[in-house]
This record gives C-alpha cells, structure tokens and sequence, in this order.
C-alpha cells in the first residue's frame, strides 16, 4: 500500500460518512405544538404525580377541564361540567355533561369527579381548604360541600382536569375513608409510585404510548371523547423540550405553536419569517425587593424615591423587548386585574411613580439625605446608599432587569452592586432575609386578585422556607400596617377578599390592598410579563388575535389555545 | 524472561531455574492485578462519597425546585405547591447526612441505586438502563470512528509533512480542537439543518424511530444510526483534531526511529511499514489517551444530548441535577466513576498487550 | 569507465557526485567517488564525520535523504553476470534489490528492530517481502545464522527487542543481515556505542560470517584500528572525495596522503607513546564553498601555492594504491623524520 492508496481510503470513508444522508418526509393532519416532558421510566402515566405525562395546558386535551373561565368577561363557559353553580345552601354543584367515554370503554360520570376530588383531598390541594366533603347527588352530579361559599372555591372546583374512576377509583375509594395519619401517609406514597399502564383519555385526544420519544408523542383522535367530534386533526404531536430546542423547530415550520418564552432577537428572526408573536399579559413579572432589617431601606420615602428612579419602560424594553411592559398603576397586581376591579377613581387616585429623579431627590432629601463629594448619596446617619442587589443568574430575562436597574440607580447617585446567585439558591436566601436586595417575582398568573399579593406578604415575607411554618424572615415587611385608609393587616385582607362571591364586597378590600400597597411599595414592581407565544398562521387557522379570549393567558388552565381546540375552532390552514 | 545474555544455548539444568523465574513472575503480575484493582475499588468509594455529599452541598432541593416550576406552570401560590410537592416525595430536607449517606450506600453495596426523588416509585437503576445503552452507543461509535479517521489522517499528515496537504490539515485539525463540541452542535443544526435545511431536525431526535422494533433487525439498526448520526458526526468532529495532531507528532517521530529506517533498507513492503511498523508504534500512546477521553466524552455529552435530543445518560444527569434529584444523580455518578476508573484499569491491565515493553515493567 | 566488469567485481561506483540542497545552498557531498569491491573482499571507507562516507553508503542501496540529488555517476551491481545500476532501479525493483543483493547494518542498531515486534515476526517480514513465505524455513535459516553469530537462537528467536541487550541485538542485525544471502553488506560504524568487549567479539563473528558466507562487505568507520583488523581494503574520504585507497597493509605502513597520515597518527596505538601523537588542524571544510584546488590544502602541513589552484588526480606508483596529492615527497620525508624520532 503506497501513500496514494492511503489517501483514497481516507477519501472513501470520510464520502461514505458524508453519504449518510438521512431524510424524511412529514405527514398529513397533525397539529404540531410543544411541551417538555420526560419520558419513560422517569415519566409516567399518573397525572397525580410528579413527572406523570400531564403535558401542561395539553392535559385539557386528554383529561378535560371542568370549565374555562374567560377572562375579558369573567364568565366561565362548561367544559366537562354541563351545569354548574351555587345551591341554596351555600354549595356548589357540578353536573357532568352526558355521552362522553374515556379511552378505555367506561362512561365519564360522577364517579370520574368523585376520585379526582378524593385524591385532591390525599395529596392537601389548596381546594380542600374550603371543602369540608364531597357528595355523589346522582349518575352525572357532585355536590361540593363547604362552610362558606368563595369564587376562590369554585374557581379552584372548575379548573378540575377530570380523571378517570376506572384507572384511580380504587385508590380513591380508600382516600375517601381516611384521616390523616400512617395510613392516609402509606397511601399517598401508594399514589405516587402507582404506575398505570396506560394513559386513559376522556378528552378529544389521547397519547400513543408507543409514540413516545424524547423528540415528541403522538396524541390520537379519541372517538367518544370530550369534543372529539368537532376535531380538525387527526393527531397531535406534542414536541418535547425547552426554548433552545424547540426553536429551531419553530424556525424549520415543523412546529406551530409554542409558549416557551423566547428571547427578543428570536421574536425578530421569527417575525421576519412571517411568524405571529401572540402577547398576553401574565400577571406577574419581576420586582425589587428590599430587606427591611436593612436601614435606610425601610423608609418609605426611600422606597418611593427607589420608584421614581427607575424607568420601568427602559427596564421592561431592556430585558424582554415587547413582551417585558412597565407596570402602570403599581399597586401589587397587574394592570389588567387592577383595571378590573378597581374604580376609575381609585385607579386615577393611584401614583404611578413614573420615571422622575427631581422626585426622587426631593423624596431623599426631605429624610435628611445628601450628596457626597462622588454623588453618592449619604443617609443621615453618614452612611453611602452602597446595596448588594442579587437576582436568579440563570434566567435571563430577570438577569438584564437587574443589571439595568443597578445601572439606573448608580445614575441617580446609589452604589449598588449586581450579583448573580444560582436559580435553586436565590429564593432561599431571600427566605432566610439573606439579602439587601434582589428581583423575585411580584404577582401570580391567576385572575383572582387576592393571589397576586402572596408573593409579596407571604411567600417571600416569612412564610417561605416551609410555608405555614413560621420562624424565617424574609424581608421583614410587617403586615400589620397603617395607611391613608386607616390599618389593616394585609395578609388577612388578602385572604378575605378571595371568600364569599359578592363582587362588590371583594373588590372594596381589593381597593384596600391596591391603595396600601401603591403608598407603601412593599416590593417594587418592574414590568409585568407578556407572553411571546410564536404562533405559524401559514399551518393554522384560528381566530383573528382581536378575538377576546387571547386575554386567556392561562398558565395552566384557561389557555386560549386550548379552549380553541376544545371548541373546534382550530383547523390545518388551507 | 531473558534478562540476561545466555551467550550459549542454556544447559538443560537450567530449566527449571527458568521456570521458577517465571513463576515468581508470574505471582507479581498478579499482585499487580491485584493491586490495581483494589486502588480502583478504593477511588470508586471515595469519589462517589466525595460526590454524595458535594450535591448535598448545591444549593437548593427537589421540593424548591419543582415548587418554583409548577408555579410558572399552573400560575399557583406558592403554599399551594409546596403542599403538593412535600406531599409527593418522599424527602426530608432536614434529615442527616451522614444518616442517608449509610443508608444509601449500604443499598449500593446491594446493587440498589433507589428510587427517584422526582418521580417517585421509579427505580434509579431502570432509568440509568434506559438511557446509557444509547450513550455508549453514540459516544463509542463516535470516538471510535474518531480514533480510527484521526490516526489515518495524522499518519498522511506525518507522511506528508510540510506538503499543501499537512498544512491545510493541520489548520483544520486546530480549528476544530478549537472549538468546543456544543459550538459544533449548534452550527450542525442551524447552518446544516435549518439554512441549507440539509435534513429535517425534528425527524432525527430522538434515539430510534418507534415505528420500528427495537432489536436485531436491519430497520432497527437503521434507524438507530440514523437517529445517533449528528451526535456522533459532533462527537467526531470535535474530538477528531486531537487525534491528527497527536497522531502526527507521535508518527513524525516513530519515522525518525531507526527501525523504520532500517524496515526500509530490508525492502520491506510500504503497506507493512506502514502498519505494522509505523502505525503501530505511533498509535499506541493514542491507546491511553482514548480511555482518558472516554470520560470527557461522556461528561461533555450532556450539553450534545440536549441540543440534538438524544437522551442518554448525559441529558439524565442534566435532568437530575436540574431537578436536584439527589438519588438520579448519585446513580449516574456511581455509573460514570465505575466506568471511567474501570476503563483506565482495564487499559491499564491490557495495555501490555499491545505494547510489549511495558508488560515487564509492569511486572515489576 | 565502461560497463564490463571482471567477474569478480560486485559492485563498482563510477564517478558518483552527490549534492544536499538546503536552504542555505548546495552542498556538495561526494565528488567523483569510483570504486571496485570484489567478491568476498571487505573494503572499509574511512574519515571523520561530515566527510560523506555515510552519504555514500547510503546511495548505495539508494537510502539517501530526499533532499539529495545524483548528479552524476553510476552504483553498479554485478549479480550471475547481470549488471544493473542501482540509480536508475524501479520502486518495486529498488525494493526487491534491498536487503537482497545489498543489505546495510545501520549505525546505532540499537533501535535497528521494532520494539513491538517479536524478532521472529522481524525475520519473516524480511523474508515474506522477498517472496520467501515458508515460515519453517525461515525459521531454520534464522537459528543457523542467530547460532552463527553466537546467541541462543530458541530464545532469541522468540524474544522482543527490549529482552536482548545491546550486543545482542547488533549480534542478531547481523543475522539478519545475511538472511537473503546478499552479495554486498554494508556495516555503519558497526562497532561504535558497544563496550569493547563486545565490539571484539562482534569483530570475531563478522570475520567468521564472511568467511562462511563469502558476502562482501563495505564497512563506514573512524575506528582505523577496526579497520585494520577487518578491511583488505581502505578508502580515505576527505570532504565527499577519496583521496586515497589503497590495501590495507600499504595505507597503514605507507600512507601516501597528509589526511590518511594524519589520521593514522590520531589512532591512539598500544605500542607508541601517546604524545607523539599529532592531530590534524583545522576543521573540515565548509561543503557549500569548497576550497579550490585540493580540497585539504588549508589544513595541510605541506601546502604550496600549486595546492591551492589545481586539484591533484588520484594516482599512485601501483595500480592498486591511489592518492591524489601533489606532494607525497615530502610526506614521506616528514614520516622518516617521525620514524627516527621515535626510533630515538
């Protein structure tokens, strides 16, 4: 063998390598979405458990949601639930709507319900906290029994993705006769290591165990199904994976819809491909919060001033582009639940703190702050406004708000100091009170108002390192506190105004709560969150985004995409 | 063995000297074996201690984690997730150390790896077995496809040295030793796969297609290929360059050994040289340096797994320590320690095979 | 010189002129060399390092480096009265011819076998390229020739490389050497990194291989004193020429050039003084820009002007005893005046 016929060699097997040349072709009525998932033996088929194949908003699909609340209107439009409301006794009752079968053969009934509500029960759901029981009133009919009635209670009922009795009756069964205890402890565990075999389905779709890859699964027509008869497609492929692996899918047109958060220059590049970005707004989004142990940031008048310092336009911009927009009324919810339920003159009586550093001077120097010779500004107890501020490294949205907001600060004449902290950390150290400041998130992707305001004055505000269990700092905001409209304790308040289902009284302690937190600032709101959803009209058609029910945002239930899918209204572009 | 000159043919007395040598030889190699063999058991315990108690030490934990994403998720408060997800895993953050770690190893010592924290009821070891076959699979063939391109072509570099050829493969093989492997992940997707649109990413994630059955069937095996071909293309690319250069350096000195010299003036015939005399010699320093790779391989998948949406072992170990999955992840470190201390022992003990010289000295 | 050659000439280098290009210029390392080896005849080439002896051994299985070039000249092999110039050979008839018809003991063959090969494996490569597959042949060739040269053939047979030590393996080169049963071997400073005791009886085996086997041999030394007890023949090289060959008796005890006088009085010897002896000045010349006229003059003790412009031919009173120098007179003057001296 010379050196000639060693080359040819190398040649022939670097070809043979390049020749592997694998294609494939696409096929005929799939709807393409995306959610990650893992796949099996990690993940499994009990949606009751942790890594179970609920695959996020797409569990409507397959275990079917009892109602969908529309959030332009505030009315809740059945689902899997025919009738539903309050009886005279202050009890809500659900009936089932008649002639669906799940997947395996059995009827959807009451049954259905009843399991779902026992193992809600075994495994401490938030809904049990209102619920003292449940009742079977007939074939098709759950009474839910409670003390006093709350829309927090029925929001929570209708939210319900139903699950089958023919997979977890039994289990159910035996939770419903328990107390908690060893047993009722060796039951839960029983829960979540039950495995079924197979995923039984009462919605229009069901997933192909087979299908499963960690690319993506099928999801089949599931005749006899909720809403299967109006369907478009005759499968669904759910496509696995976060925003750096599904983007390129997106990119290549062979995914349609995603809800992954993208970064701004991916919305360009998408866009420019003829894409649609749908926006909703969120509810929350990230704020600056402060450590009240830490002098002088416990003056109100410093926290003010910390508002009209920072430009929330230029943060919001800088940090998700469309999608990261100021927050305007800043009184602890978004401004779309404040314009709900608040009046047009309280929302007018609001300060918006925009942008002004003359305020925020005045505000400084009317306690007693100056500059120094380096224009920094001293307290008056001689100390530089010198803050370490940390945030979450890893995401980096939350990240470049940070960043920009030290930078607006330090302009204005405070030293103040970014650092990263890694995402599993970050909150425990806010818990601990481990912190001077730092971004944590404000508000809650939820329509009741009363939720939005947990972060702020219970999560991050001693309640958070095991919550119900008191004892951990966090910022150290007392709850009890005393404003323009006399002292309230606004953790209770908060859970006042989710009770009872009279509007008017709700939203005068919503007023409360809003009006308190705009005067006190006990968390600074940045902007608040939109969705960038990436929407490929050329695959499908759906309504025109002027439609209202794009205000459902819905992290988990009320997703406009689903409720499109639900109710037909969703079909290959022709 | 002949340790001395016998300057005549020894005298048949001698023999059984002979054989006594070789015995008591023989007895030390096997205390080598042996010796070895126990450092390795020794490294396995300590750095799988090591690592037990250093993911202890991350911050966070599983409840915190999951609490955080259902949150995002469902747009729940936090108390409400938190109640769920303390409900569902069976972990105490509060509990001691020391106490799981005596717990846990004595179950290892039993082949037990336990269940998963995440997804309770799972058994750590069916998930390791899910996903390393497809790891070996892609990793080996990846760097076995590597060794073997990267020796011919630092042979021909060798060879041709100072030739248009060695120096347009020489600036090739530094510019993709260059580059880090997820770098050339990303550029096969975005440059190959979605401007030139060369082949459709989404069809080749995953690790086989599901329509076929999984066995020894000529489809199976197909798609299989099919499916590991971009991991393994990355994999070859970015560990290729190593081994031309080394394969180079190691080649251009073996040509300046005398042997080759003098294979030459006995009119031996090129192709010979060129094995058994060149290729030989040059690629068994290479030998050692594969079972060293092996574990970077296997460590640097991770980030290739992700980014093609083969899941193997490295994806598991992201997963698991995303999610702070304590067990998952002591698994997977168990995994990875034994095979990249046993693979360096098994080089280790094998290597004399190859390369004569070192089978004495190792015996002494 | 013409092609027809006596039956007994082997090999007959005819006017050979080699030059090196380097970045720096030409150098020109052998000029106009020609000689005649018969069969069974030793011949040694000898001079200090730099001279060209190994650039022409090397040329004369065609090994030479690839930045040299033949300028001129022929490498003749007479084999069954077939005449082919080794220069002008195929690749595949080059191959075939190596080892075969010519085979060279490098220098340093310390390294001379691949470390990862069993010896074994050495000998069959050897014989396999030549068409020689019968291992059990192979095998009983390489006992006879391993017994021939002193070792125990089972064992080191069998043996890698690294298992024999350094006179062994130059022991087991030789063997090695002679397997094809060539005309010509060719032994590069055979003797040199050995201790002298195995450089002796490395010196008893070849003188006993070469009476046996009736090979001849072209030997490359700065050991005189080897090349007195091995050689019938010595060729002086200076600065890529011969300037003296002669047999053997004639060059030791009547040396007709300065260098070949020089160099014999470099050679410590047991039975004269050592501060008689005299070393010769100056370095060798630079081979890029060679001095004109003889090469050697500026370190020549007996310089004229005539040296400095005309090269002196190489000629000599008997056919069989040449040296090119323009004053052997008064060499031979200076030698009685050191004879009486030491006779003193």
């Amino acid at each position: 063998m010379n050196k000639r016929t060693l080359l040819t060699i190398a040649m022939v097997v670097a070809v043979a390598l390049l020749a592997f040349a694998p294609l494939q072709a696409q096929d005929g009525a799939v709807l393409n979405v995306a959610w990650p998932y893992t796949v099996p033996p990690t993940g499994h088929f009990n949606t009751f458990a942790a890594n179970g194949m609920v695959l996020g908003q797409y569990q409507d699909l397959h275990e079917p949601p009892l109602a969908v609340l529309l959030w332009a209107s505030g009315e809740y439009e059945g689902m899997a639930a025919d009738s539903f409301g309050w009886d005279a006794d202050g009890n809500y009752v659900v009936t089932l709507v008649d002639g669906v079968t799940w997947s395996d053969g059995s009827a959807m009934t009451a049954d259905d319900l009843m399991a779902t509500f026992n193992l809600f029960r075994l495994r401490g759901d938030a809904v049990w906290a209102s619920l003292t029981g449940i009742e079977k009133v007939d074939d098709m009919t759950v009474k839910f029994v409670m003390d006093a009635p709350s829309s927090l209670a029925e929001r929570l009922i209708l939210i319900t993705n139903l699950r089958p009795a023919s997979v977890y009756g039994d289990l159910a069964d035996r939770a419903a006769m328990l107390e908690p205890g060893d047993e009722w402890d060796a039951l839960l565990a029983e829960l979540t290591e039950f495995r079924p075999e197979v995923p039984v389905s009462g919605g229009p779709y069901k997933i192909d165990p087979a299908s499963i890859t960690e690319a993506n699964l099928m999801m089949d027509l599931n005749p006899g199904g909720f809403a299967s008869d109006i369907q478009n497609f005759d499968q669904v492929r759910v496509w696995n994976g976060e925003t750096e692996v599904v983007t390129p899918l997106v990119a290549n047109e062979e995914l349609w819809y995603i809800t992954h958060g993208i970064p701004p220059t991916t919305e360009e590049a998408f866009s420019s491909q003829g894409i649609d970005i749908v926006r909703s707004g969120m509810n929350n989004g990230p704020g600056l919060y402060v450590n009240f142990a830490v002098y002088p940031l416990n003056l109100v008048e410093v926290r003010q001033a910390i508002a009209y310092a920072i430009d929330r336009e230029q943060n919001g911009f800088v940090s998700l582009g469309e999608s990261g927009v100021a927050v305007e009324y800043m009184d602890g919810m978004s401004d779309g639940l404040s314009e709900a339920w608040l009046s047009d003159e309280t929302l007018d009586s609001l300060n918006t703190y925009s942008y002004d550093p003359d305020k925020a001077t005045e505000l400084l120097t009317s306690v007693g702050f100056s500059k120094n010779d380096d224009g920094v500004w001293v307290d008056d107890q001689g100390n530089t406004l010198s803050f370490e501020l940390t945030f979450p490294q890893e995401f980096a949205d939350w990240s470049a708000a940070a960043e920009n907001v030290t930078a607006q600060l330090n302009d204005f004449g405070f030293d103040i100091t970014a650092r990263g902290v890694p995402f599993q950390q970050h909150p425990q150290e806010v818990y601990d009170g481990n912190f001077q400041m730092a971004i944590r998130n404000w508000g809650l992707g939820d329509p009741i108002p009363a939720r939005s305001y947990l972060e702020a004055y219970n999560r991050y505000n001693g309640q958070g390192e095991v919550a119900g269990e008191a004892g951990s700092v966090g910022i150290g905001f007392d709850n009890n506190v005393s404003y323009s409209g006399g002292e309230i304790n606004v953790f209770d308040v908060s859970n006042e105004s989710a009770q009872g289902v009279d509007h008017d009284v709700q939203a005068a302690l919503v007023t409360e709560l809003a009006v308190s937190y705009n005067e006190l600032l006990p968390a600074i709101p940045l902007w608040e969150r939109y969705t960038n959803n990436a929407l490929n009209r050329n695959f499908l058609s759906l309504p025109d985004v002027s439609d209202p029910t794009f205000a459902n945002f819905g992290g988990g239930a009320d997703n406009w995409m689903t409720y499109f899918i639900l109710t037909g209204q969703v079909a290959p572009a022709s | 063995m002949i340790s001395e000159t016998p300057d005549v043919i020894a005298a048949t007395g001698q023999a059984s000297m002979v054989d006594r040598l070789y015995d008591s030889v023989m007895n030390i190699y096997r205390n080598h074996t042996f010796r070895v063999t126990i450092q390795a058991i020794i490294t396995v315990w300590a750095v799988i201690t090591f690592t037990f108690f250093l993911i202890r030490l991350m911050p966070g934990n599983p409840i915190d984690v999951l609490v955080e994403q259902i949150m995002v998720a469902e747009g729940i408060p936090y108390q409400d997730a938190y109640d769920r997800v303390a409900a569902s895993f069976d972990f105490d953050p509060d509990a001691s150390a020391i106490d799981q770690y005596f717990d846990w190893f004595s179950d290892v010592l039993r082949l037990d790896l336990g269940t998963s924290i995440t997804s309770p009821g799972t058994r750590v070891v069916d998930e390791i077995a899910r996903f390393l076959p497809w790891t070996l699979f892609a990793v080996g063939t990846g760097l076995l496809v590597s060794f073997v391109l990267g020796i011919v072509l630092g042979m021909m570099m060798a060879y041709y040295r100072n030739s248009p050829l060695d120096h347009i493969l020489s600036l090739f093989a530094s510019f993709m030793t260059g580059i880090p492997n997820y770098i050339w992940g990303l550029l096969i997707v975005i440059v190959l796969g979605i401007q030139f649109n060369l082949f459709n990413v989404g069809a080749l994630r995953g690790t086989y297609d599901v329509s076929t059955t999984p066995g020894f069937n000529l489809p199976f095996i197909k798609s299989a290929f099919e499916h590991a071909f971009l991991p393994i293309v990355t994999y070859v690319v970015s560990t290729l360059g190593g081994w031309m250069l080394n394969m180079k350096s190691s080649t251009m000195s073996v040509l300046n050994d005398d042997y080759v010299n003098v294979a030459e003036a006995r009119g031996l015939k090129d192709s010979r040289i060129i094995t058994a005399y060149v290729g030989r010699n040059a690629a068994l320093p290479l030998f050692t340096q594969l079972t060293i790779s092996i574990g970077f391989v296997l460590g640097s998948g991770v980030v290739i797994e992700e980014i093609f949406v083969y899941w193997g072992l490295g994806h598991y170990l992201f997963a698991s320590i995303t999610t702070r999955d304590y067990t998952s992840m002591q698994g997977v470190f168990v995994i990875l320690v034994i095979t990249v201390v046993f693979a360096n022992l098994i080089a280790d003990l094998t290597y004399g095979f190859l390369d004569p010289r070192v089978r004495v000295s190792g015996q002494k | 010189m013409n092609q027809k050659m006596n039956d007994d000439v082997v090999l007959r280098v005819d006017d050979l002129s080699i030059v090196y290009r380097t970045k720096r210029g030409n150098v020109q390392a052998t000029t106009d060399i020609s000689f005649d080896l018969k069969r069974g005849e030793a011949m040694a080439l000898i001079g200090e390092s730099g001279s060209g002896k190994t650039t022409v051994s090397l040329s004369l299985i065609r090994k030479l480096p690839k930045n040299a070039l033949v300028t001129k000249g022929q490498v003749l092999y007479q084999r069954e009265g077939n005449v082919r110039d080794v220069l002008k050979l195929s690749k595949r008839q080059l191959r075939e011819f190596r080892w075969k018809d010519c085979a060279m003991v490098f220098q340093g063959s310390q390294n001379a076998f691949n470390p990862v090969l069993k010896i074994r494996k050495q000998f069959e490569d050897t014989a396999r390229a030549h068409g020689w597959t019968d291992k059990e042949a192979v095998r009983q060739r390489a006992l006879e020739l391993l017994r021939l040269v002193r070792l125990d053939p089972e064992r080191v047979y069998e043996a890698y490389p690294h298992e024999l030590s350094g006179g062994m393996k130059q022991r087991t080169l030789l063997a090695l050497g002679v397997l094809l049963n060539p005309q010509v071997v060719i032994l590069d400073e055979p003797t040199t990194a050995l201790d002298i005791l195995t450089q002796r009886a490395i010196i008893d085996v070849l003188n006993d291989m070469q009476k046996k086997l009736n090979f001849s041999i072209i030997f490359i030394s700065h050991d005189l004193s080897l090349a007195a007890e091995m050689a019938d023949i010595v060729a002086t090289v200076y600065a890529g020429e011969i300037v003296e060959i002669g047999p053997v008796n004639d060059i030791f005890y009547d040396p007709q050039h300065p260098y070949t006088h020089g160099l014999l009085t470099s050679v410590p010897k047991l039975d004269h003084e050592q501060d008689l002896l005299t070393s010769i000045k100056g370095a060798p010349p630079n081979l890029i820009t060679p001095p004109s006229g003889c090469k050697f003059h500026p370190r020549c003790p007996y310089v004229t002007e005539k040296c400095s412009v005309d090269g002196p031919p190489l000629a000599g009173d008997k056919p069989e005893h040449l040296a090119a120098c323009w004053h052997k007179d008064a060499l031979l003057k200076a030698r009685e005046e050191l004879a009486q001296e030491v006779a003193q």
